[in-house]
């Protein structure tokens, strides 16, 4: 016995056997069949094997049926499609979770990064820091020691302008005051000193003056 | 293959209104299935308790329809499960002949009595050339030729790829064609 060489129609013997073909493919096949005596006779061989399957007991289907469990109520409601769009939309909440934790995290790097690579960025933040912290300490409102920001800024803007290494020498977003020299520090002082406890003019010009800074 | 009876009603129709309550269609599903499952079990090599093994077999489909999502057959989905009832009373049995050794009075048994009638059922030469097979080989040859099962059907009962389905039949032929040609 030898086999065809079309292996399509080799594949496909057991399905016309089975009855499991299409119309046209069943044509096809059968056409086939009967025009080569390889296939002829493997789909006989076929036939003789599932012919020669042991006998089955009868099987008592009432009997199954009893032993059933009953379709229950909580069953039903579980297999209903729409079930399946809650767990859905479980899924998505999920991720968009995952999206913004993620998102979060990676912008807080990022951040951290450009604070600590550009300290000229973040230098109107520091002075805001700077002047909120002297503020605290001499007992003045924000407002009063903004008019500072004035004196304090120049000296800030042109530590931000050095060498990052310089920079952080100088300023320190985390070490503040305590990081500056003592002639840095006593320049300071004499500048708070020197600010009148009103301010002899609206602050808006200083603000325009961080903004500017801030998005260079 | 999604088994409809001569009404039209499809596996998936019956078990809709098995769901809803309707008993019947429970009837109806087992009455389709239930010599199929009889068949693949002895010609698999099962002799005892057939009926008890179809009965586990449609006890644990319909206790566990919320797994059945309906992406295979229902018939291929019994296949898979009296297969795993299968292979556990195969352990089972293995264990217990481990432990308990064999009287020689035992050898009279009911199970004897069942090998003669095997033996006098397989006396073909192509019977003896498909039980010759290789354990996987002869599982995936029972579901194509005697079950009708595509390969894709048999992947997803014995837990394997389509591919591999198909190259263990043509190995099974193969080797079938060479037992019977000897």
């Amino acid at each position: 016995m030898t086999d065809c060489m079309n292996a399509e129609v080799r594949d496909a013997l057991p399905d016309l056997m089975n009855g499991r073909l299409g119309d046209i493919d069943k044509a096809t096949m059968t056409a086939h069949v009967e025009s080569c005596a390889d296939c002829r006779e493997e789909l006989r061989l076929l036939q003789e094997i599932k012919a020669s399957a042991p006998m089955a007991p009868r099987i008592d289907v009432s009997k199954i049926v009893a032993a059933l469990p009953a379709a229950m109520p909580s069953t039903i409601d579980h297999l209903a499609p729409a079930r399946a769009r809650p767990r859905s939309s479980m899924m998505w909440k999920a991720m968009a979770v995952v999206a913004l934790l993620t998102t979060a995290v990676t912008f807080g790097k990022a951040r951290r990064q450009a604070i600590e690579v550009s300290p000229a960025a973040s230098s109107a933040s520091a002075v805001r820091q700077e002047v909120a912290s002297q503020a605290a300490k001499t007992g003045q409102s924000e407002g009063t020691t903004r008019a500072s920001v004035a004196t304090v800024a120049p000296a800030v803007v042109a530590a931000a302008a050095r060498p990052v290494a310089a920079a952080r020498a100088e300023l320190s977003l985390t070490g503040g005051v305590q990081d500056l020299s003592d002639d840095q520090l006593q320049s300071l002082l004499s500048g708070l000193d020197s600010v009148q406890g009103l301010p002899a003019a609206e602050p808006e010009a200083v603000t325009i003056s961080l903004d500017d800074n801030e998005g260079q | 293959m999604n088994s409809s009876n001569p009404s039209g009603e499809s596996d998936q129709d019956l078990i809709a209104r098995w769901r809803a309550g309707d008993s019947r269609a429970a009837s109806l599903l087992v009455g389709r299935h239930a010599d199929s499952l009889a068949r693949f079990a002895v010609s698999s090599g099962e002799r005892e308790d057939i009926e008890e093994l179809v009965q586990d077999t449609f006890v644990r489909a319909f206790a566990s329809l919320d797994a059945f999502r309906g992406e295979s057959s229902l018939r291929t989905w019994l296949f898979t499960i009296e297969r795993r009832l299968m292979l556990d009373r195969r352990r089972t049995e293995r264990r217990q002949k481990a432990m308990v050794p064999i009287e020689p009075a035992d050898a009279t048994t009911e199970y004897d009595a069942l090998d003669s009638l095997l033996a006098e059922e397989t006396e073909s030469r192509v019977r003896k050339a498909v039980e010759s097979l290789s354990p996987t080989q002869h599982e995936v040859f029972l579901l194509r030729v005697e079950q009708g099962l595509s390969y894709k059907e048999i992947a997803d009962v014995v837990g394997t790829t389509e591919g591999a389905a198909r190259v263990h039949y043509h190995n099974a032929m193969r080797a079938v064609k060479e037992f019977v040609n000897d």
